[in-house]
């Protein structure tokens, strides 16, 4: 602790704000009070929920569904399959490229650690699924053993509009996660957002859990609404560009996007060694972050490509960028979260020049190998933009400004 | 004491009572609003009893509760924004007499304007820099109460450190 520290400690201990607040035996009283009205509630609420969802389940699934029936008394079942590596980074690009249906995307990731995080990955893919329905619910997918191809999921998993509704984990309410369902071989999952990556419990019962705890009858709507969805065989996929038809039909493409006309996929890897990696899918190049000369020059080949492949801003970006729509209506309390994605930005957060342009995210990760989504870096042909969500300002930077760059990216990552 | 072992069985009041404080200030550290702390407070301990059959023993119960305090709050926030209701806003009264040294007055104003600064953090720094620097949590407690890994805790407060030191800059 320095001086610094020791300042800011002794400035937070001296609040005389804080003087005198404690607990006292009246606010234990009351409190033992609540919670004793509160109790009961759950009870009622979790024998009525039993009983009216297992009905609308069966309902709302046809005899011979894409999906089986759940009855509510096996919905532990069907919790998610233990976690497994399934995104690499290449499927996270496919994904990506796929999704984002946009000439000239390239995504870039600096990776600090070793190898991929699992749940973020999920979490990444949850991010660019939702970049591409800017009008319906967020969509999550939990990575199942027997998956399908990257490909293949984007087209068989798609989103539905549903109305926005709270999940409560751990004693916090999300109060503006969207509900999602997605079939599955063995069965249905529900989702909420990015949240049932952070914590690896919101699994089917979970979340039926989840939502008895917030008491209002009609929470479960939505997710009935996305099971007949996917029952009656035509989901609602709002935003065409999700997959062509031709990729649709073909499942997975051959080819990474790099290859399909001027779309390109660029990834990244690193070790535990502070090194990154920023390259052409199949042609990855190491640099050392600490090394302004590396990383500029590893922009600049990045940017050499894009101008090479004619990439670049895309007039396409409001169709990916924006605010969390539901059946029309703007969600109320959706902000940005530097936690979910960087695609999440509400248009009152971004920059103009983001919602006017779209174009290859580097995404930070930490000395954990989490994504930090409160700053991401831009690549133009011409230069660099680093967002910064968390304190709302952009700076563009030049290849030539190398050494300022790569002095942000270690401020950002605390080095 | 309460015990912390996994699949302990815990007693809400005996949770109020040992950690009740932790809460409270916790909760009015990010509130400034001392009506808005206890109800927060309240609010903390039902949903802490809702679940308590849920905690699993993976981060203290202090650091558990914690966490629900946080997210209770960042809601409370979140909401009352939506409102228009800017709770942190109070008038701060000069407490102090003028018999006071210039020392003092010095410091006081001093930490005055730390807070402040602290306080006009964006969220997610702003709740790094409390948990550890008045919560006195260490960086796992501090990723364990906030739900995010320790390098971001790290990384936050890097930057928080840094944008405090640069708001601050020529004050201290």
């Amino acid at each position: 602790m320095d001086d610094f520290d020791r300042l800011l400690k002794d400035a937070l201990d001296s609040d005389i704000d804080l003087e005198g607040l404690t607990v006292d035996e009246g606010l234990v009283a009351s409190t033992l009070k609540a919670i004793d009205e509160a109790a009961p509630r759950k009870e009622e609420i979790r024998a009525e929920y039993d009983e009216s969802f297992a009905a609308a389940v069966l309902e709302a699934v046809p005899e011979e569904p894409a999906v089986q029936a759940v009855p509510v008394a096996s919905v532990a079942e069907f919790a998610p399959a233990p976690k497994k590596k399934f995104f690499t980074g290449k499927r996270i690009a496919t994904i990506t490229g796929i999704v984002a249906g946009l000439a000239a995307v390239v995504v870039a990731a600096v990776f600090l650690g070793s190898g991929l995080h699992t749940s973020e990955m999920s979490k990444m893919d949850s991010a660019t699924m939702s970049a591409t329905t800017t009008n319906t619910a967020d969509y999550a997918w939990e990575g199942a053993a027997e998956a399908p191809a990257a490909a293949a999921e984007a087209r068989e998993y798609a989103s539905f509009d549903a109305e926005a509704y709270s999940v409560e984990d751990d004693g916090r309410a999300y109060s503006s996660a969207v509900a999602s369902a997605a079939p599955e071989e063995d069965g249905l999952y529900y989702f909420d957002d990015d949240d049932y990556y952070a914590d690896s419990k919101s699994d089917t019962s979970e979340l039926l859990n989840n939502v008895y705890m917030l008491g209002d009858k009609d929470l479960y709507k939505p997710i009935l609404d996305a099971v007949r969805a996917v029952a009656e065989g035509e989901p609602e996929v709002s935003n065409p560009m999700q997959y062509s038809e031709e990729e649709a039909a073909a499942g997975e493409p051959e080819e990474p996007m790099a290859d399909m006309g001027e779309d390109m996929v660029i990834t990244g890897a690193a070790g535990d060694d502070g090194t990154a990696a920023a390259g052409a899918e199949e042609d990855e190049e190491e640099f050392d972050i600490n090394d302004p000369t590396q990383l500029a020059q590893a922009l600049a080949e990045s940017q050499q490509m894009l101008k090479e492949t004619g990439g670049g801003p895309s007039d396409k970006a409001t169709e990916v960028i924006g605010s969390i729509e539901v059946n029309g209506e703007t969600v109320p309390d959706f902000d940005y979260s530097p936690e979910k994605s960087p695609f999440w930005v509400d248009v009152e957060d971004a920059s103009d020049e983001a919602l006017a342009e779209y174009s290859p995210l580097i995404v930070i990760y930490d000395q954990d190998n989490e994504a930090d989504f409160d700053v991401c870096v831009q690549v133009f042909s011409d230069r660099c933009v680093v967002y910064d969500f968390a304190f709302g300002t952009t700076t563009t930077y030049t290849v030539a400004d190398g050494q300022a760059l790569a002095d942000t990216l270690r401020d950002i990552v605390g080095q | 004491m309460v015990e912390e072992t996994k699949n302990s069985v815990y007693d809400i009041e005996t949770l109020i009572r040992e950690y009740g404080n932790d809460v409270l200030r916790t909760a009015y550290s990010f509130v400034r609003d001392r009506e808005a702390a206890k109800d927060l407070f309240q609010e903390t301990f039902i949903k802490a009893n809702y679940n308590l059959d849920k905690f699993r023993g993976d981060s203290s119960i202090k650091t558990w509760l914690i966490r629900i305090t946080v997210n209770v709050c960042k809601d409370y926030l979140k909401s009352a924004y939506q409102k228009n209701v800017v709770p942190m806003t109070q008038v701060e009264e000069d407490s102090l007499s003028v018999e006071d040294d210039h020392e003092q007055i010095e410091n006081a104003d001093r930490d005055e304007q730390i807070r402040r600064a602290v306080n006009s953090l964006p969220e997610n720094y702003r709740e790094v820099v409390l948990c550890v620097y008045f919560r006195e949590m260490s960086v796992a407690d501090a990723s364990a109460a906030l739900g995010v890994p320790e390098g971001t805790v790290k990384s936050r407060l890097a930057r928080a450190r840094e944008v405090l030191k640069s708001k601050l800059e020529g004050r201290l």
